[in-house]
């Protein structure tokens, strides 16, 4: 007995350094059938079977596999369910039983003498524990949690499977839903948290804003699973259209992205939401001061199902704070997915997915926007080949009332949209992929009692009513290799385009190319170049307007709003080319770089960047008998040039992911030249040419479940059209209107910004569930930046400005 | 949640409470004035002189030489004087604001002096010239539209001449603010821009005339047969300058036709003025307009309404109601709780709705 004894005194520690981070991932689980068994006595008691699962402790609730499950006599007087204050003593143990859990978490011990136990389990990457249990004649089963070692090298890595061909060129910018989630300024949501990452521009007051290297943003395309988006967030870009729960991850390539996608010249944000898990019922509710969510997911049949919902609150409780002209926003979204295996390699997936908003200004406007899309998909894998084929449908529905019923704008589309995707591993050096994917947008407006202008009365008169419907196509074909020359890689690959947005389609071909190699053993050198056509369709947007105006009244005076405030968040209605005329143009996008693995598990990345569109007037069918011709035989205004567009810069990106380790996050630097021809030979600063943009964005994880993070933001402001003088126009007897005379985009620049946010989370981790709550403070020192300014009536003066004042807020999430 | 702050931000603001927009920040045109010298046509347009001494005649018909000023403020409320000044002029041929909003300044048609092109009338958009503060041209025939604005919209009562003015100061040519205007708007300091309208008239004998000439007029009636009483509406006249009242803090100071003498004030002082019009004036504007449900048979008399606005300089700045007032209306102001010795100048300019108008100025003495 001593001798056995003595060897039990050196088996547990043996044990448990077996089970160390080092060599937890390696071993492999045992099945049911090869549980090691080891019995250290023959006890004369009552015996009986002891069968458990040992499960990761929290919403997870993951199965733990591999895991050692030891079982030794205890008092009589424990208490089942309780931790073990004391730890194990070896030298005071009568008999020990020993197993390990297999894939799925379960561990079974017969044998087992009745009565009171102490459970010891020890996992790599988990905490050791060790519970009291009381073990009845009949036999008993137990439920272990153990909660992960978040001190040490081995963490819970958050892994998002993503369908990728052979020959994909990767995204330049990866982030994972869940991790994005705790950085602090982005408000929950990772495709906000997005927006910190190199080559995005910082939106104003912390808004979503999808502009890429100084690029416009209504020319990035938006896809989620593979299918467009009218947009990636609400109509006010407070939120991204798809509740943060359901996202897996989100991919951003500000330029050269794969030839899979096209038609769009700004760069690519691609969403993928996440499939549900198959491991039990899972999900999560939350609530803070903005909106309420909900997500469930599990399993159905040999598949899983994720239903995910949200709607925002905001609106009602600033309709309860007494104020005039407020602008109350609310939004709702959700998805519901079902992904099923056929077996064989074969596998089908549905979703719905829709989002609205509405934002109501009093009696003075009411607007409404949403979307809804339902997409199947089937893939295959198997051996040498990879397929996707998806249709989807969307319908769209915008409308806007202002002032009465009797002015409003409405706007119906249907959106079918088609992808089919190929990839053949033809050769172990030559991959193939090819496909198509099609865009088609069937539209139709309303519209009765838009101002228009008749300059020989002087005076705005409402319009008629006006009904106005087309459609327009956007197709694409592609063809990629992959060649594998040694440890190089080489993509080259072409997409054939067509956009059919007016009466005569356009075709056009882009090239594209992608090397990659090693410089040494740590790293890596990458070039890519390539051609990216659009289309451009000149919307007459004739009688459609939004909330917004340029030199919109605020109480007595005048509030300067910035070119691009009014351009990419007036929430108007748009888009269609009333005015038949369209073409189409030709960006060209090259970067070249380095990626270094460096100490400490940090990842450099440095690249240069170059993008220049080119020009084109589109071709017009005109108009006749145009009513607002103005009798002085002055012409139209020459129609809408799309000028000359160049960028180039550096982005340097130095990161460390989540895990391992308790400090996450990046340094993140843009430089960028950015310059449009607004007028033939006219170069201008590009809207957003931000010259140096600098983010600081760290996330601690501290024990007891305490996470701080905080966001430091340096950048240099936006071009601006300074005011330089006005125009005083006499409009009656006794009503007089000052316009604004605006210099040159550029000839003035925003100052600099600098804002530093954070924030606290705390969690509560229970057996199978957790409690966060957290606590965001964004620009803590309270740096006023004036993203508007506000000028007296006659525009003579500027005196105050709108900017976003410090603001802490909460929120409280349940998952289980 | 962080981005309720966006919405509430859009509430907040920060740094100094404006004044008024009535308040004089920096050197700016406050108005234009003009005047008629007669011309050929119609002389008996002066009518009677009644009602005093004659003020000048404000309606122009073809052949008028009119001569336009520009009335520039400088922050302390002294008006530039002319010499200071240098003005260029443009005729907008009809509108002066397109569609679009603005008027293609850019267009090669205001390179064109008005005076070089043949059978130039009021539709023509080109350039009529340079001068200091002043400036006189003489008006041109009638075009073909010129009583389809005053037909389409009903706020415009009277056909109009419509101009732009360049004003340059502080050392500034007007060629070249002109020049910036037209082109990326830049360096605009030292210069101005406004919009004037001269009413073509009188109205009726504006009809005859019109339809003399085979131009389309804007009602159903043969201008033959209209009564011979309406040819005798004399021309709209400059508004006389209106007796102030001012009380200072309620009691009563000063009263009379300005020029006044300096009104003594004291920090933190309530100001109202109050104006009074000759009525009898006014009563020999009024005007016999057409009554709208009848076809051109019924008239009526219609007197003339004048509207007034402010502006204010130094320690004095507008309170209560800043709408323009009509008529025998009042302002009121408010002085400065801490002010400097010195002297703080109002301005109230005055327009009848036939577009003639006029500026006074009071001055306000503070110890």
């Amino acid at each position: 007995m001593r001798i056995r004894r003595r060897y039990l005194a050196l088996a547990i520690p043996l044990l448990q350094a077996w089970a160390s981070p080092a060599q937890a991932r390696a071993a492999a689980p045992p099945s049911k059938a090869q549980a090691a068994e080891r019995v250290e006595a023959a006890p004369t008691a009552p015996v009986a079977a002891l069968r458990g699962r040992v499960r990761e402790r929290g919403s997870s609730r993951a199965p733990i596999s591999g895991a050692t499950v030891i079982v030794v006599d205890a008092p009589a007087d424990v208490r089942p369910g309780k931790r073990a204050e004391q730890p194990l003593d070896p030298d005071h143990i009568a008999w020990m039983h020993e197993s390990q859990t297999d894939a799925d978490g379960i561990f079974e011990l017969p044998g087992v003498p009745v009565g009171a136990l102490r459970v010891v389990v020890v996992a790599g990457g988990y905490a050791r524990l060790e519970q009291w249990a009381e073990l009845e004649a009949k036999g008993g089963e137990l439920e272990l949690y153990l909660e992960p070692d978040r001190d040490g090298p081995y963490r819970t890595v958050v892994a998002t499977k993503r369908r990728s061909s052979w020959t994909e060129i990767e995204p330049l910018h990866t982030l994972d839903g869940r991790q994005a989630r705790h950085y602090p300024g982005s408000g929950d949501d990772p495709v906000l948290a997005a927006m910190n990452l190199p080559g995005v521009a910082r939106g104003p007051a912390g808004l979503g804003l999808t502009s890429f290297r100084g690029g416009d943003p209504r020319e990035v395309g938006i896809y989620v699973d593979g299918h467009p988006v009218p947009r990636a967030f609400h109509v006010i870009p407070m939120a991204s259209v798809l509740s943060p729960p359901m996202i897996a991850g989100i991919e951003l390539s500000p330029g050269n992205y794969p030839a899979s996608y096209g038609g769009f010249g700004g760069g690519l944000v691609q969403v993928t939401s996440r499939p549900g898990r198959r491991d039990g019922i899972h999900g999560e509710a939350h609530l803070d001061l903005f909106d309420v969510g909900a997500t469930t997911e599990g399993p159905v049949g040999k598949g899983s199902v994720h239903v995910g919902v949200r709607r925002s609150h905001v609106g009602e409780i600033l309709r309860a704070i007494p104020l005039p002209n407020l602008t109350a926003p609310n939004f709702w979204d959700y998805m519901t997915r079902l992904d099923h295996p056929l077996g064989g390699g074969h596998a089908i997936g549905l979703r719905g997915f829709g989002a609205g908003d509405r934002l109501r200004l009093s009696d003075y406007f009411d607007f409404r926007s949403s979307f809804h899309r339902f997409d199947f998909d089937y893939r295959f894998e198997r051996g040498a080949w990879q397929v996707l084929v998806s249709p989807s449908l969307r319908l769209d529905h915008t409308n806007l009332n202002q002032s009465s019923d009797d002015r409003f704008a409405r706007r119906k589309a249907q959106v079918y949209s088609l992808r089919a995707a190929f990839g053949w591993q033809a050769l172990e050096w030559l991959a193939l992929d090819f496909g198509a994917d099609a865009v088609v947008e069937s539209w139709r407006r309303r519209q009765h009692g838009q101002l228009t202008f008749n300059s020989d009365a002087g005076f705005y008169f409402p319009s008629s009513p006006e009904e106005f419907d087309g459609a327009q196509l956007r197709f694409g074909a592609w063809l990629a290799t992959a060649l594998r020359l040694g440890d190089w890689s080489l993509i080259p690959s072409v997409r054939l385009n067509v956009f059919a947005y007016g009466p005569k389609p356009s075709v056009r071909v882009d090239p594209r190319v992608h090397l990659r190699g090693p410089l040494s053993e740590r790293a890596q050198v990458f070039a890519s170049a390539g051609l990216y056509a659009i289309p451009i369709a000149g919307a007459h947007e004739r009688g459609t307007t939004g909330p917004l105006e340029e030199n919109s009244g605020f109480g007595s005076n005048r509030v300067d709003i910035p070119e691009y405030l009014l351009t990419y968040f007036d929430p108007a209605i748009g888009g269609e080319s009333i005015g038949r005329y369209a073409s189409a143009t030709t960006v060209t996008h090259a970067s070249v770089g380095f990626e270094a693995e460096l100490p400490w598990d940090v990842d450099l990345r440095a690249l240069g960047f170059f993008r220049s569109a080119r020009a084109h007037t589109p071709e017009y069918e005109p108009i006749t008998d145009d009513p607002d011709q103005p009798f002085t035989g002055v012409p139209l205004p020459e129609l809408e040039y799309y000028g000359r567009r160049r960028a180039m810069g550096l982005e340097l990106l130095l990161r460390r992911n989540l895990a391992p380790g308790l400090l996450d996050g990046w340094l993140g630097y843009t430089l960028l030249f950015a310059r449009t021809e607004d007028q033939p030979n006219v170069w201008l600063p590009a809207v957003f040419d931000q010259r140096h943009n600098f983010v600081a964005l760290l996330s601690v994880a501290l024990p007891h479940e305490i996470r701080v993070g905080l966001r430091f933001r340096l950048g240099s402001g936006n071009p601006l059209e300074p005011i330089t003088a006005r125009e005083v126009i006499p409009l009656s007897v006794d009503e007089v209107y000052y316009l604004p005379l605006r210099g040159p985009r550029g000839s003035e620049y925003q100052p600099l910004f600098h804002q530093l946010d954070i924030r606290i989370d705390k969690t509560w981790i229970r057996d199978r569930a957790s409690v966060s709550v957290y606590f965001d403070v964004q620009n803590v020192y309270n740096h006023w930046y004036p993203e508007i300014w506000i000028y007296s009536y006659d525009w003579s003066a500027r005196e105050q400005a709108i900017g976003l004042p410090i603001y802490p807020s909460l929120g409280l999430s349940v998952s289980y | 949640m962080w981005r309720s702050a966006v919405l509430l931000a859009s509430l907040l603001g920060c740094g100094d409470e404006l004044r008024p927009p009535s308040y004089i920040e920096v050197t700016e045109i406050f108005t234009i004035r003009h005047e008629v010298e007669l011309g050929p046509l119609n002389p008996e347009r002066v009518g009677p002189l009644i009602a005093g001494p004659e003020a000048p005649i404000a309606d122009v018909l073809p052949g008028d030489r009119l001569r336009l000023e520009a009335v520039v403020v400088d922050p302390q409320g002294v008006l530039v004087p002319e010499h200071e000044l240098e003005t260029l002029w443009l005729a907008c041929g009809g509108s002066c604001v397109s569609h679009t909003g603005q008027l293609d300044l850019a267009h090669e048609v205001f390179d064109q002096r008005c005076d070089t092109l043949e059978n130039y009338t009021t539709d023509d958009p080109c350039l009529l010239g340079t001068g200091s503060g002043a400036f006189e041209f003489e008006v041109p025939e009638l075009g073909e539209r010129v009583f389809i604005r005053a037909a389409l919209n009903p706020r415009y009562r009277f056909p109009s001449l419509q101009l732009i003015a360049v004003v340059a100061w502080d050392g500034r040519r007007a060629t070249d603010c002109w020049e910036s205007r037209r082109g990326d708007l830049s360096n605009l300091e030292g210069c101005g821009f406004i919009h004037h309208k001269v009413s073509l008239g009188p109205l009726w004998f504006l009809y005859a005339y019109g339809a003399q000439m085979g131009l389309s007029v804007p009602f159903e009636a043969d201008p033959a047969t209209l009564p011979p009483q309406l040819f005798l509406q004399p021309a709209n006249r400059i508004p006389r300058t209106p007796t102030v009242s001012v009380s200072v803090d309620g009691e009563l100071l000063a009263t009379g036709v300005p020029p006044l003498a300096p009104i003594p004030v004291r920090a933190g002082a309530m100001i109202e003025v109050q104006l009074s019009f000759d009525q009898l004036s006014q009563l020999f504007q009024s005007r016999l307009v057409l009554l709208k449900d009848k076809a051109g048979s019924a008239f009526t008399l219609r007197s003339e309404s004048l509207y007034s606005r402010t502006a204010t300089s130094g320690a004095i700045v507008q309170s209560g109601n800043l709408e323009p007032v009509e008529d025998d209306g009042s302002f009121s102001y408010q002085v400065d709780a801490q002010l400097e010795p010195g002297i703080s100048r109002v301005l109230i300019g005055y327009t009848d709705d036939g577009l003639a108008n006029d500026v006074l100025t009071l001055e306000f003495e503070h110890q």
